[in-house]
């Protein structure tokens, strides 16, 4: 044990153990992620670090983490000026972080993971593996979290990773956690279980640094939090004091209505049938198994899975991404198993990729180039293989303004924007073409809530006004249940349950169907798959 | 009324970065160059100063430039589409060596009209540039092997095949070495204002206008960039990635088959090289330096042939060996590639001016 972690040890439960001030951030892009920012933490508390995506709150805790360099402002540990150059820095310092995607090596086993930086080494030159798998089940032991040091990662489920990534840090010597958004890829009841380690970790002595979206998990969990927006320290308050609204408020600067209304679905006829859709991974492992079902003119179909269960395919299946192997997919009556994107496309059918950066846009073209991918070619905005430019201007600065797109104008590089703006310019596009299906994959996924409200709400009102048959893939089930008309269950690859009605539901009943516990009758879940 | 200091975006100040990056590495550059000619001249400053402004001295030099440069044309517009399109395929220089080979071919045939004998030699030699640049291009999309790679070895088929037909075939056994037959006056390209430059000029000037247009004003342009810059983008977009990057190769080896033709035609009688001539990989080095934007190409382009210009007369002027300027061009494009060179001075200017934005928006 350093000198430092000493230090900490000592610090008293309930004072300060850690504060930055004045922490200055400006990206190379010239984005100032943080101004001014400041930020403490007291030994044995769970502190929220809750604000709108954009808002500072992973960049803060990057520059904690020694991966980002603060331009101005100091950092000060058991009341000790340090400086933190790199992760290995911050370790040393008893700092450690768990990233909202795991930086874990999927080909290795779960000991070799968690020793990665501090391998155990006999002979001079050979890895330990016993010393290794010994020091993970002290460790595993010691804080009640039971891991098979022998399996390997990519085997495990997303619960078991982020447990592998907690009980990394530890073993390093951590004695503050940060955690980004640890819940974000969770079932309720693993949030369940991570919260119970959480608060046994809390109870030692351990100081948690927990950064949320979801406002319930922090007024749960949370013995203090501070709320960051425009990268800029709102307010930092005991959570005894503030409702679960005055947090929003304080996120957003304005009152958000988090409860999107809308009428009851008016079904028409099928727009997409899905006819024993078979799958399988580049391993020749099953992931989608004879899923059958359709989705209808003026109804939004939500699809519920744990990550992995086979809904990234069925995705890109349906989008021409990938090519399907088994079953059949038709649009308006046309099989679409042999087309080309752009013939599906041209069938009216919209997509919003859930991988947003990779897929979604080209970060390096500007935002107007983004905005016509899917339709330059059309009559509209080209002439015999020429662009019509000043069409394309028009298109930009209309569709920049409606869905309130913050950039210079349409010829800035999208990778300028911010995430929420970055998935408006998506949306604008997608939306915007008359879409009779749209097929939309995580479409709030990390952006703020004045951004993902009103995508949702554009959503509805194609549903509405031109009848968009949607099918709407989400992780984030408040999501998936308060727009929803109905909704399927994937599990490993097979539709586990049907339900008509969204309204009836709850997170925790869908979560049960997720992981497996419960599957429905096979009446049950045919009514997915309408006579007309 | 307060007016406000003029504000720059992040990406005006990275453009201007790039200048400077630019700017800088020739200035080194030429200061190395300036070290080495103080080690191994005796007239250090004379010599310099040739390399500096040596072409500008006498009008023959600089038609020299000229001349020198349609070629470079020709090989860096080719290069610069098919990295657009994110496609490191350096075959250029195969596709200029073969290109000239196949228009010698068209050239020696006697008997057919003056400007159509032209045109038919040009087109010969595109089409043969094609499938040099396009067959790396087709081995990508098909079997997703390493363009890099593949359109290297493509330059020795083309350079090896090519010099087969001019030994064998095509060779002139009363020219007294090796070389072609004579081309027919037919097939000849005119000089323009009976100066050493050809017509060929013209067209080049032409591909770098057509290219600029096409690359910003057309909608296969719009494919080739998407594609360039992000092919998971562009097939979900509902662009063909495969045969956007296959199109490309093609009109890129055309693009190099015809300056062969062009070069050949214009300014010799029979074909004559005996080996790579380098233009293919002087044009990538002006690609890199304009970073692929074919409306800066010409002014690389007159970069590369004047500093070559200058090489040759310091060679005729000086004890000075001519690699000593190959060693500066390839020190000026090590740094213009280097793109983290000058990076921390950019982040400042950029953190300077967020900063100031942010005093602003505080008056406000």
């Amino acid at each position: 044990m350093n000198e430092f972690l000493r230090k900490i040890e000592d610090v008293s439960i309930g004072s300060e153990i850690l504060s930055m001030n004045d922490i200055t951030k400006i990206y190379p892009n010239g984005f100032i992620a943080n101004e001014d920012v400041n930020f403490n933490l007291k030994k044995g508390e769970i502190h929220g670090l809750v604000g709108e995506n954009g808002a500072g709150k992973t960049t803060l805790m990057k520059v904690l983490f020694g991966i980002e360099t603060a331009e101005n402002g100091n950092i000060k540990l058991a009341g000790e000026k340090v400086s933190i150059a790199n992760p290995i820095n911050a370790l040393e310092y008893g700092i450690g972080m768990v990233h909202q995607h795991f930086m874990l090596v999927e080909s290795l086993s779960v000991a070799e993971n968690m020793v990665l930086g501090q391998e155990p080494v006999k002979n001079i030159l050979s890895f330990d593996k016993d010393t290794a798998v010994d020091r993970v089940q002290k460790v595993s032991k010691r804080f009640g979290l039971p891991v098979d040091p022998y399996a390997k990662v990519r085997d495990l489920s997303v619960g078991f990773k982020q447990r592998v990534e907690i009980l990394k840090m530890l073993l390093h010597g951590a004695k503050i956690l940060l955690l980004d958004e640890p819940t974000a890829l969770l079932t309720p009841q693993e949030t369940e279980e991570l919260f119970d380690q959480l608060i046994d970790l809390k109870n030692e002595g351990y100081s948690i640094v927990f950064i949320s979206h979801k406002l319930n998990e922090v007024k749960r969990l949370c013995n203090r939090i501070t709320v960051l927006r425009d990268g800029k320290t709102i307010v930092t308050k005991k959570i005894d004091d503030v409702t679960e609204s005055d947090i929003s408020n304080l996120m957003v600067g304005r009152n958000v209505d988090i409860n999107i209304e809308k009428d009851k679905a008016k079904p028409m006829q099928s727009i997409l049938k899905v006819r024993e859709l078979t799958d399988f991974n580049s391993f020749g492992k099953k992931v989608l198994n004879k899923v059958n079902f359709d989705v209808r003119a003026g109804e939004i179909l939500g699809i519920a899975a744990i990550e992995g269960n086979g809904q990234s395919e069925l995705a890109d299946n349906l989008s021409g991404i990938r090519t399907i192997k088994e079953g059949s997919v038709s649009v308006k009556g046309t099989k679409i198993n042999d087309l080309d994107i752009i013939d599906i496309r041209n069938l009216n059918v919209s997509i919003v990729h859930e991988d947003r950066m990779t897929t979604s846009v080209a970060v390096n073209q500007s935002v107007k180039t983004n905005l016509i991918a899917d339709r330059f070619e059309k009559e509209d905005f080209s002439n015999i293989g020429v662009l019509k430019n000043n069409e394309i201007e028009k298109l930009s600065i209309d569709l920049i303004q409606e869905f309130g797109v913050k950039t210079n104008d349409g010829d800035s590089a999208v990778r300028t924007l911010s995430g929420g703006n970055i998935q408006k310019v998506v949306a604008a596009r997608e939306f915007s073409s008359n879409p009779e299906l749209l097929i939309v994959s995580q479409p709030t996924r990390g952006i703020d809530i004045g951004a993902a409200d009103l995508i949702r709400r554009k959503i509805i009102s194609l549903r509405d006004e031109l009848n968009t048959a949607v099918l709407l893939f989400s992780a984030d089930l408040s999501e998936l249940l308060s727009i929803s008309d109905s909704i399927i269950v994937l599990y490993e690859g097979e539709i586990v349950a049907y339900f008509d009605n969204a309204e009836d539901l709850t997170e925790v009943i869908l979560g049960e169907y997720m992981l497996g516990i419960k599957k429905q009758t096979e009446s049950e879940i045919k009514r997915v798959v309408s006579n007309g | 009324m307060v007016k406000l200091p003029r504000q720059r975006n992040t990406e005006q100040i990275e453009s201007r970065f790039t200048i400077i990056r630019t700017t800088t590495a020739i200035l080194i550059a030429l200061v190395i160059a300036f070290l080495l000619i103080l080690v191994v001249s005796d007239q250090p400053i004379t010599d310099f100063l040739t390399l500096l402004v040596g072409p500008l001295r006498n009008s023959s030099s600089m038609i020299t430039v000229i001349s020198k440069s349609v070629p470079l044309l020709f090989t860096a517009i080719a290069i610069s589409l098919v990295y657009s399109a994110g496609q490191i395929n350096i075959g250029a220089e195969g596709a200029f060596f073969a290109g000239g080979v196949a228009a010698t071919a068209v050239a020696v045939i006697p008997g057919i009209p003056p400007v159509i004998h032209v045109i038919l030699s040009i087109l010969a030699g595109g089409i043969v540039g094609s499938i040099v640049m396009g067959i790396p291009g087709l081995l990508y999309t098909k079997f997703d092997s390493v363009t890099i790679v593949t359109s290297l070895m493509m330059n020795y088929v083309a350079l090896h095949l090519g010099l087969y037909f001019i030994l064998n075939p095509l060779r002139d056994p009363s020219a007294g070495f090796e070389g072609s037959y004579a081309f027919q006056p037919s097939a000849i390209l005119s000089k323009l204002f009976n100066s050493r430059i050809s017509t060929g000029l013209i067209i080049a000037i032409v591909v770098v206008f057509f290219a600029a247009f096409l690359i910003n004003k057309t909608t296969f342009g719009y494919k080739m960039q998407a594609v360039g810059s992000n092919p998971r983008f562009a097939n979900y977009s509902g662009i063909n990635v495969e045969k956007t990057i296959l199109s490309v190769s093609l009109l890129a080896g055309m693009i190099g088959g015809i300056g062969g033709s062009v070069e050949v035609l214009g300014n010799y009688n029979r074909f004559m090289y005996s080996g790579f001539t380098n233009h293919g990989w002087d044009g990538m080095m002006i690609a890199v330096l304009c970073r692929n934007n074919p409306k800066l190409i010409p002014l690389g382009t007159l970069f590369l042939a004047y500093i070559q210009t200058s090489a040759d007369t310091l060679n005729l002027t000086s004890n000075i060996p001519p690699e000593l300027i190959e060693m500066v061009q390839a020190i000026i494009i090590i740094f213009i590639a280097a793109k983290e060179f000058l990076k921390s001075w950019e982040h400042k200017a950029i953190v300077k001016n967020s900063q100031s934005r942010l005093v602003e928006e505080g008056v406000k």
